[in-house]
């Protein structure tokens, strides 16, 4: 969680780093409603504020081989008032595969709660289980999606069917020959019955980020597990002077890099590059103007979303990404070494490639490279 | 000469005219006519002849002459295929008890072999005739005057496979088209129909199958029954056997006689079976006193085994206790002795009187010590009774306070939450008290006119009163107050949307700003960092 500096900085839509501590500010997605900022894990708090709890009479002990269904509610506890989708809801046992439970509803609006039931699979062994429950919520804002999962646990007894025996045989004679015998008659000693008392109210489970799990599960970070996190540090190569930005983390209201053919901020426009097809490589003394005007004046928009670069596609002409025709609205994966460019004459003057540069499965600078 | 073999440009045609430009020519052209086709040669719109499979000629330098001289003739010839052709008509009626029935009516025509120019009148304008051509119309003529008005007088259950319908569908259509086309060369050699399934059958067959499996259900219960007679007949049958068996082995008085003592034991045998039986359950219950009573005893046996252990303890206590009285005793005479302070006589009294004492002394310790131990272990299960109530009482209290203080501090959560709008939380994200928070939302929207607006102002009070440090409510009023006012009604122009992407900097005064040496930024002057790039201004 950021510095409460930070949030007096954020005020100032303009800035990209708190001017006390020097730290870059991390803009929620959804700023302008709830002027929240981003943890070091990419979540807004005033955003994503899901609760699980245990309805109430919800039983937690079951017999050996018997199965539990436990009731939750699922509460969105917004300060932003802002709503919160479900994409998905497992359980598991201690050291299992993950179980996913269909949820049967989508949106939660700020203050509302739904519920949902679980099911604790068969209990072969006496004992106390450890139910793990993993949830994954989503925030939207525009077009954009950050998706987050949670995990919380609940500890299950399993009652054993008894807890002493005592082996005793009897044998008896009558007077006639042939008419004793012996038999078996053991004393069982039952334990006295403790069933787990169902809680009176809700009894709230704590959620813990799973970072991990959200790898695991693909709903952020790139299939080979690298992440880019928000504070990626983007470089600027082959870009004219006061065509680019300095190098340095995305910043913004909306924390989203624009690109195409209106000026860079830093010459006084509204795009954070300006891309323009020059008569030549490498040649800034001349402009292809023919070839400019099919670049439109906000082509592409770049932003870290749910740890993974992506570039849109914003210009009603399309734009080429990897060679392959991409229309308008298209939010396309960006991944080391991919190539896009905003139009198809311009192809052989003006590309961008993006280079990874990451250390431990963390993405930490992102070269666009202008050819 | 060779001759021409003529023959209908489709097979799908009947008839058609021959192409003038193969009829036209200076020279005399020969044709042949197949033997199945019938040419005929029509001059100057009259039939001239009729060749069927042979050859005849057109034209030629004579004709030419002569057509020179009375001048142009007009030659044409029709070609006619003579072999039967069928074709089918889908009909669809309602029968006499008014079920709708619907099949396919083939009819089997031919081109009148006798007077094959007759067809000329079904020709069409373009020349030609087509076998669909003819069914296209004469199917109107044969909708309802043949195929209702006959169906009409039919039950649907008595339409398949009645020759007589057939015969009168066939003589039907005949009648209608010698009626309409009799005179234009076409003859009718057969009519047939098939029919589709119609509803009646369907449910006949369904009826059908129904019977069909009901007797076959008949059959398998018959079969179950004759299985099961068989078996009661065969059992039958053993048991006269076996009697017959018995009857045959008695072939004596003294087997009869053995077999009655034999019964008779066997009555014995039930008698004491009985008897034995009831003694059984004599014994079980007995069993199960005895189960009780052991269970009772092992634990009266458990009690006094501890009893029993915690007494020898206190006997070994004593035993040690004495052998340390006597140890002492033992000393205490060797010295007496070492010092002579005693005649041999008063040491022995002494050292009886001092047995009798110590003896007795041990024995009144030794009752003190089982009752205080007693009274110890007595105590010390009420104690620890008393703590363990104690810890399980403590256990609920805690158990209990968690819960209160859970449910409490999700009430605040909810009612903090609940509470608290956007603009609170932003102020408060920014280190600002509530009551400061309240305040400036009061005068943003006091000020502001939308959401956005409001929003939009928030930010900048809430910059303007961290700067100024503003920590209460009577602060942040006398901030408004004291003339602060003025910057915010620059920043509610700022909110409002006019020039809100303007430069920031541009509203702090010259000398209060530092510009930044990496990206010229214009910081104010007590930033630590360019808010820019992040460069360090100042340390």
């Amino acid at each position: 969680m950021q510095a409460q500096c930070c949030h007096r900085a954020a005020l100032d839509r303009t800035a990209a780093f708190c001017d006390d501590c020097g730290q870059p500010l991390l803009r929620c997605p959804a700023f302008e409603e709830c002027g929240g900022l981003l943890d070091s894990d990419g979540c807004c708090e005033e955003c994503v504020a899901p609760e699980l709890a245990l309805d109430a009479d919800g039983v937690r002990a079951a017999r050996v081989g018997g199965a539990l269904s436990l009731p939750l509610i699922v509460t969105n506890a917004s300060r932003a008032r802002r709503p919160l989708f479900v994409k998905g809801l497992w359980t598991r046992e201690a050291g299992g595969d993950w179980r996913a439970v269909e949820v049967p509803w989508e949106r939660l609006d700020a203050g509302t709660s739904a519920p949902i039931a679980v099911r604790a699979e068969a209990l072969e062994r006496a004992g106390v289980h450890q139910l793990e429950i993993a949830l994954a919520v989503a925030t939207r804002h525009q077009w954009r999606e950050e998706v987050l999962a949670f995990t919380t646990g609940l500890a299950l007894t399993v009652e054993g069917e008894e807890a002493l025996t005592v082996q005793q045989n009897i044998t008896y004679a009558a007077d006639a020959p042939q008419t004793g015998a012996t038999i078996y008659a053991p004393l069982r000693v039952q334990a006295a019955e403790s069933p787990c008392a169902a809680p009176a109210a809700p009894k709230a489970l704590p959620l813990t980020r799973a970072s991990r799990l959200e790898r695991a599960l693909d709903l952020r970070g790139y299939d080979d597990g690298t992440v880019v996190p928000r504070t990626v540090r983007v470089v600027w190569r082959g870009f004219g002077d006061r065509e680019a930005p300095p190098a340095g983390p995305i910043g913004g209201s909306e924390g989203l890099l624009t690109l195409g053919r209106s000026r860079a901020r830093v010459g006084g426009g509204t795009n954070d590059a300006r891309l323009l097809a020059l008569a030549g490589p490498g040649d800034f003394s001349g402009i292809d103007e023919a070839a400019s005007r099919g670049i439109s004046r906000q082509h592409f928009g770049l932003c870290v979303e749910n740890a993974r670069l992506v570039l849109r596609v914003e210009s009603d002409l399309g734009a080429w990404i990897n060679g392959e025709q991409v229309p308008r609205g298209t939010s396309v994966l960006l991944r080391d070494g991919d190539r896009f460019s905003p139009i198809a004459r311009t192809r052989g003057c003006l590309a961008v490639r993006a280079s990874f540069e990451s250390h431990h499965g963390v993405v930490e600078t992102v070269t666009l490279t202008r050819f | 000469m060779h001759s021409k073999s003529l023959a209908l440009s489709s097979p799908e045609l009947l008839a058609e005219y021959v192409l003038q430009s193969e009829l036209q020519g200076f020279l005399e052209k020969r044709f042949a006519a197949p033997p199945d086709h019938a040419a005929i040669l029509i001059r100057d719109g009259r039939v001239v002849d009729t060749y069927k499979g042979a050859h005849f000629s057109i034209g030629g330098v004579l004709r030419g002459l002569l057509r020179f001289a009375t001048g142009a003739q007009n030659v044409r010839v029709l070609l006619a295929d003579l072999k039967p052709f069928s074709i089918q008509s889908p009909v669809r009626a309602i029968t006499k008890d008014a079920v709708e029935v619907a099949g396919v009516v083939t009819l089997e025509l031919q081109v009148d072999p006798d007077e094959p120019q007759n067809v000329m009148g079904l020709i069409s304008p373009v020349g030609h005739l087509t076998r669909t051509g003819i069914l296209e119309r004469f199917r109107p003529h044969l909708a309802d005057r043949v195929f209702e008005s006959v169906l009409r007088q039919i039950e649907a259950r008595e339409l398949r496979g009645h020759t007589g319908v057939q015969d009168l569908l066939q003589g039907s259509v005949m009648r209608e088209l010698e009626r309409i086309a009799g005179n234009i060369g076409l003859t009718v050699r057969a009519v047939s129909a098939e029919w589709a399934l119609s509803e009646v059958e369907r449910e006949e067959m369904r009826y059908a199958q129904i019977d069909r499996q009901q007797d076959a259900l008949d059959r398998s219960l018959e079969w179950v029954k004759r299985g099961l007679e068989r078996n009661a007949d065969a059992a039958e049958v053993q048991l006269k056997t076996s009697l017959d068996l018995t009857k045959l082995q008695l072939d004596s008085d003294d087997e009869i006689e053995r077999l009655v003592l034999a019964r008779e034991v066997e009555l014995l045998d039930a008698r004491e079976s009985a008897q034995r039986r009831q003694e059984l359950e004599a014994l079980g219950h007995e069993i199960e006193v005895l189960q009780t009573e052991r269970a009772a005893r092992i634990e009266n046996e458990l009690a006094e085994a501890g009893q029993q252990i915690d007494l020898n303890r206190y006997r070994r206590a004593l035993t040690r206790v004495n052998l340390e009285i006597e140890a002492m005793r033992a000393t205490h005479a060797a010295e007496m002795r070492k010092l002579g302070a005693f005649a041999e006589l008063d040491i022995d009294e002494r050292q009886r009187t001092l047995e009798l004492d110590v003896n007795g002394r041990a024995q009144r310790q030794s009752l003190e010590h089982i009752a205080g131990l007693q009274e110890i272990e007595n105590s010390t299960a009420a104690h620890e009774a008393r703590l363990a109530e104690e810890a399980r009482n403590g256990q609920s209290r805690r158990e209990v306070d968690a819960v209160r203080a859970e449910a409490d501090a999700r009430v605040a959560q909810m009612q903090a939450g609940a509470n608290m709008s956007a603009e609170q939380v932003l102020a408060v994200n920014a280190g600002l008290s509530k009551d400061v928070a309240a305040v400036l939302v009061e005068r943003a929207r006091a000020e502001g006119g939308g959401h956005e607006q409001a929003l939009g102002l928030m930010r900048e009070m809430v910059s303007q009163a961290t700067e100024a440090r503003v920590a209460s409510e009577a602060q942040a009023r006398e901030m408004f107050r004291m003339g602060i006012d003025g910057a915010v009604g620059v920043a509610r122009h700022t909110g409002g949307g006019q020039g809100a992407d303007a430069d920031p900097g541009a509203q702090v005064s010259a000398s209060a700003t530092a510009e930044c040496p990496t990206c010229s930024r214009v910081n104010p002057a007590k930033a630590r960092f360019c808010v820019g790039c992040g460069h360090q201004l100042r340390t």
